[in-house]
Formats: C-alpha cells, structure tokens, sequence
C-alpha cells in the first residue's frame, strides 16, 4: 500500500534537501539515538532520533539539525519526524500501527544494499534522495540484510482521508474503567 | 525501486489490513517501555512548562491505545 509522490508535494522539498539531512545526521553519535519501544519486534538494532514526537517538538534534538527541521515544518499537519536507524542484520517483524489517521514517509538517507521493506503484498527498497509514501496501519516489516547501518528520515503526516484504517472514535478516559 | 515479493518471514495471512497470526503480540509491559520513550522524548523539549503540556498530550494519546 504504497502510494504516488505526486499526490504528496513536499517530498520534491524533501528530495531537493536530502543531502544537507544528510550531513546534519552524519554529526549525530549513537548515543543521542533511542531504542524504538516495540522491542517485541526486534531483538536489536532499531533506534531513532526524533524531531518531532506526537506532534511535539523536540527542541534541543532540533538545534542539532536546523535544516532538517526547517524543511520538516514546511509539511502540512506533521506528527512524528525524526530519523530511524537500522544496524545491519536487524529485521522489524511484520506489525501494524495504531490508526492514528497519519500515513508514513520515508526518505532514505543512508540504504545499503539487502534493505527492503514490505507493505501489504509490495516489497519496495529505499532509495537514497528518494522518497516513499505508505499506510503504516497495513501490515509491513523491514529487513537489512547488509552489514552497513540504514538510516532514512521517517515523517508521519496527518491524512485521515486517505488511510486505509482511520482512527476510532475517542472515548473520555474514564471510559476505559467503564464495563460494557 | 519495486522489488520481486521475497519476504524473509515464513508463510503468513497476507490479509494488510489486520494483525496476523504470526505478528508478535505486545507484551503487558509495554506501556513502560512507551512511557520511558515517551520521557526521554520529553527531556529534550526546551522549558517546564512545554515539557508539562508535552507529557499531557502524549499520556492522552497513549492512553488511547
């Protein structure tokens, strides 16, 4: 389930500016990235250095990449940007995310050969410079099978018209306490 | 780059639109380690008060999970 670039203008400004991004996170170390939470779908190798977190921003991760966030807050309705980083042979098992009405871009930055990434029945590989948009609620997994480190921007966007599992309606939190 | 549909998982429902049997479940715990992630996105928003308003908005979204 992935879908055109041309429905998505600002992936031309994320294409255009892919190699300054990619100078600031060639300044970044290790140690500034996060495990991804999910351990359950991986055993090692997944972390991220976020930008903008549920539609927070992350102001002293931002100081350390300027034009990476100057080109990240000319996205309409932006969510979660950051940069993912995948160690070399780590696999994300196939999973779903939670309908939040966003869908998912990458950008791939760092990409080694053996990457890929599956949506639904299509299997795609990133390209460096390059941009893919997909719904992260159909299923997907990702491998890099390479010995080198993959690292691409990872962006989600508001675009609750387009997804393919919109969010559910919100209950009040004491909701949740309520029997049915 | 459109890539021939080799998938290093074994046999599963390619059904997209739900969770398959062969997905791993979340452990119970997972709320810590959101929570956790959740923190120290939150260390790196500038001021308390943001940082407050920051911690609000994300336990209401993952409360909603």
């Amino acid at each position: 389930m992935f879908y055109s670039n041309d429905q998505f203008p600002f992936t031309r400004a994320l294409e255009q500016n892919w190699r300054v991004m990619h100078k600031e996170l060639l300044h970044l170390k290790d140690g500034q990235f996060l495990d991804w939470p999910e351990k359950h779908l991986y055993e090692k190798g997944w972390s991220v250095f976020g930008l903008y977190a549920w539609g927070v921003k992350l102001d002293k991760n931002c100081v350390l990449c300027p034009e990476t966030t100057r080109v990240v807050e000319q996205i309409p309705n932006i969510v979660t940007a950051g940069f993912s980083h995948m160690k070399p042979n780590t696999h994300i098992l196939p999973h779903t995310g939670v309908p939040e009405g966003v869908l998912r871009c990458h950008l791939g930055l760092i990409v080694p050969e053996n990457c890929a990434i599956r949506v639904g029945d299509e299997t795609r590989t990133w390209e460096e410079g390059k941009c893919m948009v997909f719904d992260d609620t159909v299923e997907h997994e990702a491998w890099n099978k390479s010995d080198k480190s993959r690292v691409v921007l990872l962006l989600d966007f508001k675009a609750p018209e387009l997804v393919v599992n919109p969010p559910k309606p919100k209950k009040g939190f004491l909701a949740r306490f309520r029997k049915s | 780059m459109i890539m021939p549909n080799v998938s290093p998982s074994d046999a599963r429902d390619r059904t997209p639109t739900r969770r398959t049997a062969g997905t791993p479940t979340p452990p119970p715990g997972q709320i810590v380690d959101w929570l956790k992630f959740a923190w120290s996105s939150i260390s790196q928003v500038r001021g308390f008060i943001p940082k407050v308003k920051a911690l609000g908005r994300i336990i209401a979204i993952l409360t909603q999970r």
